[in-house]
């Protein structure tokens, strides 16, 4: 789902109106591009390198926001109000009796780490389908390390090769296996409102903060609070290995997975849970809540909230696993399926 | 031929902001060679006026450069020798009309000739573009490069008749020139090879006209592509400000561009050899967007025989962010001062000229002190022998009271050279 704003549509020849999807102008015959998509700043119907051709407006990427549900999950991803592209990704599958989730951030100092981010979560989505409930989180790592190796270096002054942090998780009822490297969380919130921070930043900040050196408060304001210690890249140390994680959920609950574009608006667990809302909503309206917070906050970062409702909605036995991501959508029959609403949400 | 082009520039500007820089950086595939079809065309064009045989050195080193340089033509290369003075004519092939190709004996017909350059006559170079023209003309899928010799004034003609000459030229040829000793006038020698994409340089005594005759050969024989122009498409409602090659030598491009097609510019460039690589100060004023759009404000690419090659954006992205907006791009620094380097030495020289010490001084010592911060230690050195540096850091100078007309005149030819960004560590 992409978050399109209304435009009038005109032809290029003889400004009469179009309707976007026609071929020709009904006015004046001429020929349309077959997309039909409109520049929404001044409504030229041709793009290239994503840039309109006549005004030069970037277009809208798809990326740019994406709402995603599958039964008993809802992801939301946007790009916040401050940068340029969202170089945040996610894939997520549904199977029989797991959820697998992957929830990468572009590094924003570094080229082309939008496309970094997809690879990574595509590769481990990969890797972690073929064992389900036994998915190897280490080799998904190892998957999406490999995986961004293979975008394209662009020599750049300022900014390093593509790049971008790892959070992966498999989630059962019984279990919930975690693996991460860089500052993307992972959050338990119970039925109580009990919320829990699952993982440990590998930050700069948090590294200062769990040192003793700095309080958490100075460290939210510090100017290097956003600085990552560790990341996926062609100049990532080969002995940095993901933080692994396992938690035995107590009982129903909702397993967050976030990017820090989230958390730096909700950094204390009760804030979070403030902003979740009714947690007997449907998971995507509380992702939906959850960006629209972080928006509200400022917006700095790109924000993704992936929400994973426990105990899981069953599918059919044996069913292929759905699979989706931030790049590539559920097919209409998945994506339009029934919101698993109030009945299973705890 | 394929070529890769970088840009450097900070994207972001504040609310309102209409005016984007850029760096842009083209390089040509070291491994192009040209193609087999690709013919080479060179034609010396030397001043045989009568000046040359004052002192008799400089038609004897002409004489003995010339033939160097025709006995290294290679095998099938197009050339001819003009001799130049109030009006031109083929000294090889001689009385000719046509270029010759290279070969055993046309090579030592050539240096035959060479040997009998005789001076006599006034200067008017416009006719020895005109015969160069007339036998570049024929050839238009070459690549052609002339190289012209000159030790004086163009004094035997209107300033009009060699400017409707060089207009005539522009897409024809290239054209390198060089003026030897003291008595020539940069300027007019600068007005050519801007006009025909070439360069200018000083030949300070006659003795080193050999080895620069060798070099333009080199240089000439090395190219692979002819005729490459930099395309510039620029958005509905923007206004390319200027188009500016920064390396290695300051030329404007701005009032070069032809129409390229729809909101798009193509300004020529000339020939490439393989591996060359060259930067282009681009500007554009866009009409500024809203705080968090992002507009594409031009796409750069370089173009060959119509087709363009991999293009670099140059983009604007409108932030309330100050940290951002204000942030330097050190490639697009570095040239802002290179130019500003160049244009103080211009008026520096100016000023001294028309006895406006004040003013030469206060130029000058800008020129010292950026050429300095740069690491411009070429012209550093040149201006150095025209103004005695107390600190080059700050630019503190004096003018020197006997300034020899050749280290004047070699700063001034050489002004327009530039280094680039040094590299940090």
């Amino acid at each position: 789902m992409t978050r399109g704003t209304a435009v009038a549509l005109a032809c290029p020849s003889c400004s009469a109106p179009v309707v976007a999807g026609d071929l020709f102008c009904e006015a004046c015959g001429h020929e349309l591009p077959p997309t039909g998509v409109a520049c929404p700043g001044c409504g030229a119907f041709q793009a290239v390198d994503g840039y309109c051709a006549a005004c030069g407006l970037r277009q809208p990427a798809p990326r740019d926001h994406v709402e995603l549900a599958l039964p008993g999950i809802g992801v939301v991803t946007d790009k916040g109000h401050r940068h340029h592209h969202n170089e945040d990704s996610f894939a997520v599958a549904v199977a029989d009796g797991v959820v697998l989730g992957v929830v990468c951030d572009g590094v924003s100092m570094s080229t082309r780490s939008d496309e970094a981010s997809q690879t990574a979560v595509d590769a481990a989505l990969a890797v972690l389908t073929q064992g389900g409930a036994d998915g190897d989180l280490e080799a998904a790592f190892d998957a999406a390390q490999a995986a961004v190796l293979h975008v394209p270096v662009e020599p750049h002054p300022e900014k390093g090769p593509p790049s971008c942090t790892f959070l992966a998780g498999v989630v059962t009822d019984a279990a919930v296996r975690l693996a991460l490297l860089g500052d993307c969380r992972a959050y338990w919130v119970g039925t109580g409102g009990d919320a829990r921070q699952l993982t440990e930043d590998e930050s700069w900040a948090a590294i200062e903060v769990r040192a003793g050196r700095l309080t958490a408060e100075e460290a939210r304001g510090h100017p290097l609070a956003g600085t990552i210690t560790r990341w996926l890249a062609v100049d990532a140390d080969p002995a940095w290995r993901p933080a692994l994680v396992s938690f035995t959920p107590p009982g129903p609950g909702h397993l967050l997975l976030v990017s820090d574009g989230l958390w730096a608006y909700t950094d204390e667990p009760a804030d979070l849970v403030a902003a979740m809302g009714e947690r007997t909503d449907a998971p995507l309206t509380i992702a939906q809540r959850l960006v629209t917070h972080a928006l509200a906050g400022g917006g700095h970062d790109n924000i993704t909230v992936l929400v994973t409702v426990l105990p899981l909605v069953a599918t059919e036995p044996g069913s292929p696993p759905a699979i989706a991501s931030a790049a590539t959508p559920p097919p209409p029959s998945l994506a339009t399926a029934p919101e698993p609403a109030g009945d299973t949400a705890p | 031929m394929s070529f890769t082009a970088s840009t450097y520039q900070n994207e972001y500007l504040p609310a309102g902001a209409e005016e984007v820089h850029a760096v842009v950086t083209v390089t040509a595939d070291a491994a192009t060679v040209a193609a087999a079809a690709t013919a080479k065309a060179v034609v010396l064009a030397v001043d045989t006026s009568g000046s040359m045989g004052h002192p008799p050195t400089k038609i004897q080193a002409a004489r003995k450069a010339v033939a160097a340089a025709v006995a290294e033509i290679p095998d099938g290369t197009l050339f001819a020798v003009i001799v130049g003075s109030h009006e031109a004519a083929c000294a090889y092939p001689w009385g000719g009309d046509a270029l010759v190709v290279a070969d055993d004996r046309t090579r030592a017909e050539a240096v035959e000739i060479a040997g009998r350059l005789e001076p006599s006559g006034g200067t008017a170079i416009s006719t020895w573009l005109r015969l160069a023209r007339f036998l570049f003309d024929p050839h238009p899928g070459a690549i052609k490069l002339a190289y012209l010799l000159t030790d004086g004034k163009n004094e035997s003609e209107q300033r009009s008749v060699l400017e409707a000459e060089l207009r005539a030229c522009t897409d024809v040829f290239q054209c390198d020139a060089r003026g030897v000793g003291d008595a020539w006038v940069v300027e007019e020698l600068r007005l050519v090879t801007s006009s025909l994409l070439g360069e200018v340089d000083i030949i300070a005594t006659p003795d080193e006209m050999d080895d620069d005759f060798r070099a333009f050969l080199t240089r000439a024989l090395g190219k692979a592509v002819a005729d490459v122009s930099l395309r510039v498409w620029a958005p509905q409602g923007a206004a390319v400000q200027f188009v500016r090659q920064v390396a290695p030598a300051i030329e404007d491009l701005t009032t070069k561009g032809v129409d390229g097609g729809p909101l798009t510019r193509d300004f020529p460039t000339g020939a490439w050899a393989g591996g060359e690589s060259r930067d282009y100060h681009v500007s554009v004023s866009v009409p500024p967007g809203a705080v968090g759009e992002e507009k594409l404000a031009a796409r750069v690419a370089l173009v060959v025989d119509g087709q363009a090659g991999q293009s670099s954006l140059v983009r604007a992205i409108w932030t309330d962010d100050e940290a951002l907006s204000t942030r330097i791009n050190p490639q697009v620094a570095h040239y802002t001062g290179q130019t500003e380097l160049a244009d103080a030495i211009h008026e520096g020289l100016e000023a001294r000229k028309a006895g406006d010490e004040a003013r030469a001084t206060i130029r000058l010592g800008r020129a010292v002190a950026i050429a300095h911060a740069s690491g411009n230690e070429g012209t550093v050195r040149l201006l150095a022998k025209v103004v005695e540096v107390d600190d080059p850091a700050s630019g503190t100078v004096r003018l020197r009271r006997e300034v020899a007309a050749l280290d004047e005149m070699a700063l001034d030819t050489r002004s327009t050279r530039t280094v680039r960004v040094t590299k940090k560590g």
